[in-house]
């Protein structure tokens, strides 16, 4: 009974391919709306950044904000999309024993599908403004597996809960905004108050975001103590959302 | 044969949806020392179910809506747990309760057959060597290349049926899928699990309400009624004890206005308030055994005197099927007025095993319909009494056999 893992693998691919090429099948504009939303961010934010008058050194506002908007809008709708990957699976994992943790891997993938879209325009954007790119730049790899994992690692959590009670779902989505506040996406990190940073890296996003702008835009290697608080929450949110999720899903088949 | 057991539940129990308040309560109570029995910490979907399959064996499941089917198939297929209780697997499960699992309507069958064949756990390449294959069987020609939003139920279970035949699995679960698709793809359906179970090698747990597909195909039956096992046993053990157990629900039912429901054609003339059925004493009855006399009798109430009547009598099961019919006019025509009495006798009843339903048709000979109705009474049939091995179908035929021998040779192959 069961699947075996290369059955697996192959189940989530099938899957992926799937989610990519009906997403947009009748749609006009297609896969151009994976860019069009960080892109729209960015130019609220850009307008907004004249107003409150933000600084960020040498860097472009344009620059600043969109290299983090872009890595950004990847763990939102990862964590979204992996918080409700089990509604949308409802009609396969109704009928077939397949491990429940791929819906979530699904639409992490799914996720980094379009945030290559949107890498595209950033690639361009960078080039445009004259960013020399150093060998760090292969850093980003490590960046997206991270917050992938993250993203993964909350949607079970999510997941879980928000199969048998929605309303975790629809408050996800609520708490997702207020942390687009509590990351330096649209501020850099040096503008929060020396007292309340302790507390304030302990979000493992403050981690990473800053360190997509340290090997894109800056070239350095990342910040390795940054770095570290990252990868420790994200394995300890992990190890915790992942058995529970193994226990929840079991019935999952019983409330959908 | 092997018998090798692939299948075992014991004592199954299933409650739906999570387990942790329900363990609570019952923990609580033992440590009060108050403990209920395990009735109180329902409800329950599935009650102390056990059954086996055999290697290469084709076991049905029967019951009415809410028996339980559904659930024991998601528990064999591993979707969900057993509340209590325990199950040995071995082999690999397919399950093809309803095909269109992960289906995308904006894909082409083609490329559904792919996503499909990946939830069957088919690998990509193993779908391509088969793809022409499936294609084929599904009938589904140009359509196969069309986004599956346009297609017919039918078309969806045809494309779905198809992929899943071509999956090799030691074990495979039916819920019914059979009833969907015209007749020449359920044929085909057939033949193929009849090819499956003329190879030995596959096990297949039947679901259906269809009793006729579970006598046909079935070597075992477990017949389920409201989560618990009401038998199990040989099929045609089972389809005796089916019948008389949903008698008593159809009358029930007939007594409460619901089910089998009689239904008196529009705009009739002459009236027919009942229609009995008597047994070869005279008394009403609504049982009867293969090759007993059956007596039908027709009540009326005719207002106005109505020359040349000819009575007909039909035969259904119960889901419409039309067996047979008879009328009166060879024998006689009828002038009627006021109230009376027709009867028609039948000598003995070829019927075998079900349920089945009179229809009543009054007519004039060179005009339209005068007075009946469809369903207007219902008898069970119990072929106890006819030996085993010709208690299949419907109808038992009279039959004498004969031999004639041509040659020697002939004569020693017979041997």
């Amino acid at each position: 009974m069961g699947f075996n893992n290369s059955q697996i693998l192959n189940l989530i691919v099938a899957l992926v391919i799937r989610d990519l090429r009906g997403r947009y099948t009748r749609s006009f504009l297609g896969p151009l709306w994976a860019i069009i939303q960080p892109l729209m961010l960015m130019i609220v934010f850009t307008l907004l950044s004249g107003v409150l008058d933000i600084s960020t050194g040498e860097t472009p506002y344009v620059v600043f904000s969109y290299v983090a908007l872009v890595p950004w809008t990847f763990f939102q709708s990862a964590t979204r999309g992996s918080g409700g990957s089990i509604y949308g699976g409802a009609s396969i994992l109704k009928k077939i024993a397949v491990p429940r943790e791929i819906f979530p891997v699904i639409a992490v993938i799914t996720a980094a599908f379009d945030m290559l879209m949107s890498g595209i325009v950033l690639v361009l954007m960078l080039m445009f403004f004259g960013v020399t790119f150093t060998i760090n730049i292969l850093w980003v790899l490590v960046l997206v597996l991270l917050t992938g994992l993250l993203a993964w690692g909350l949607g079970l959590g999510i997941a879980g809960l928000g199969t048998y009670r929605r309303d975790f779902i629809i408050g996800s989505g609520f708490a997702m905004q207020l942390l687009t506040y509590a990351t330096p996406i649209i501020y850099p990190l040096s503008e929060v108050p020396e007292q309340w940073l302790p507390y304030y890296r302990l979000n493992p996003l403050v981690g990473l975001i800053e360190n997509y702008r340290a090997v894109i835009i800056d070239g350095t290697p990342p910040d390795f103590q940054l770095l570290l608080i990252s990868l420790i929450a994200t394995l300890a949110i992990c190890a915790i959302t992942w058995p529970f999720f193994r226990v929840m899903s079991q019935y999952f088949a019983d409330v959908l | 044969m092997q018998t090798e057991t692939v299948i075992q539940t014991n004592n199954i129990w299933k409650r739906y949806g999570l387990p942790f308040m329900p363990r609570l309560r019952r923990a609580f109570d033992q440590w009060r020392q108050q403990e209920k029995s395990i009735e109180a910490y329902g409800p329950w979907s599935l009650r102390d179910v056990s059954f086996d399959v055999k290697h290469g064996e084709t076991v049905g499941i029967i019951g009415h809506n809410g028996a339980g089917k559904s659930t024991l198939l998601k528990i064999l297929a591993g979707v969900t747990p057993a509340t209590e209780g325990e199950m040995l697997v071995s082999g690999r499960i397919f399950p093809m309760i309803e095909l269109n699992a992960g289906l995308h309507t904006e894909l082409t069958g083609r490329q559904n057959v792919y996503m499909l064949g990946a939830v069957m756990g088919l690998q990509r390449s193993e779908i391509r060597d088969r793809i022409e294959r499936i294609k084929e069987f599904s009938e589904l020609d140009e359509w196969f290349e069309r986004p599956i939003r346009k297609y017919s139920s039918g078309m969806l279970t045809r494309l779905g049926f198809s992929v899943a035949i071509n999956v090799d699995a030691d074990l495979l679960l039916i819920d019914e899928v059979l009833s969907v698709g015209d007749i020449t793809f359920q044929r085909k359906c057939f033949d193929h699990m009849e090819k499956l179970q003329a190879d030995n090698n596959t096990s297949i747990i039947f679901v259906s309400h269809g009793i006729r597909q579970v006598e046909r195909l079935c070597e075992r039956t477990l017949m389920l009624d409201k989560g618990e096992v009401l038998a199990f046993g040989d099929t045609k053990d089972i389809i005796s004890e089916y019948y008389s157990h949903s008698n008593k629900g159809i009358i029930e039912h007939r007594i409460k206005g619901q089910d089998v429901q009689g239904r008196y054609y529009d705009n009739t003339i002459i009236h027919v308030p009942q229609v009995r059925l008597l047994d070869k004493n005279g008394n009403e009855s609504n049982e009867f055994e293969t090759g007993e006399q059956i007596t039908i009798a027709i009540d009326y109430e005719a207002d106005e005197l109505h020359e040349a009547v000819i009575f007909g009598l039909g035969i259904a099961t119960v889901d419409s099927f039309y067996l047979s019919g008879m009328t009166s006019e060879e024998t006689e025509l009828y002038d009627l007025q006021g109230t009376g009495t027709i009867y028609c006798t039948i000598d003995n009843l070829p019927l075998l095993n079900g349920i089945y339903t009179v229809y009543v048709k009054l007519r004039k000979l060179w005009g339209g319909v005068l007075g009946g109705g469809e369903s207007l009474a219902v008898f069970s049939v119990s072929s106890a009494n006819v030996d085993l091995s010709n208690r299949f179908g419907v109808i038992r035929i009279a039959s004498q056999w004969h031999t004639e021998l041509h040659d020697i040779e002939t004569q020693q192959k017979v041997r």
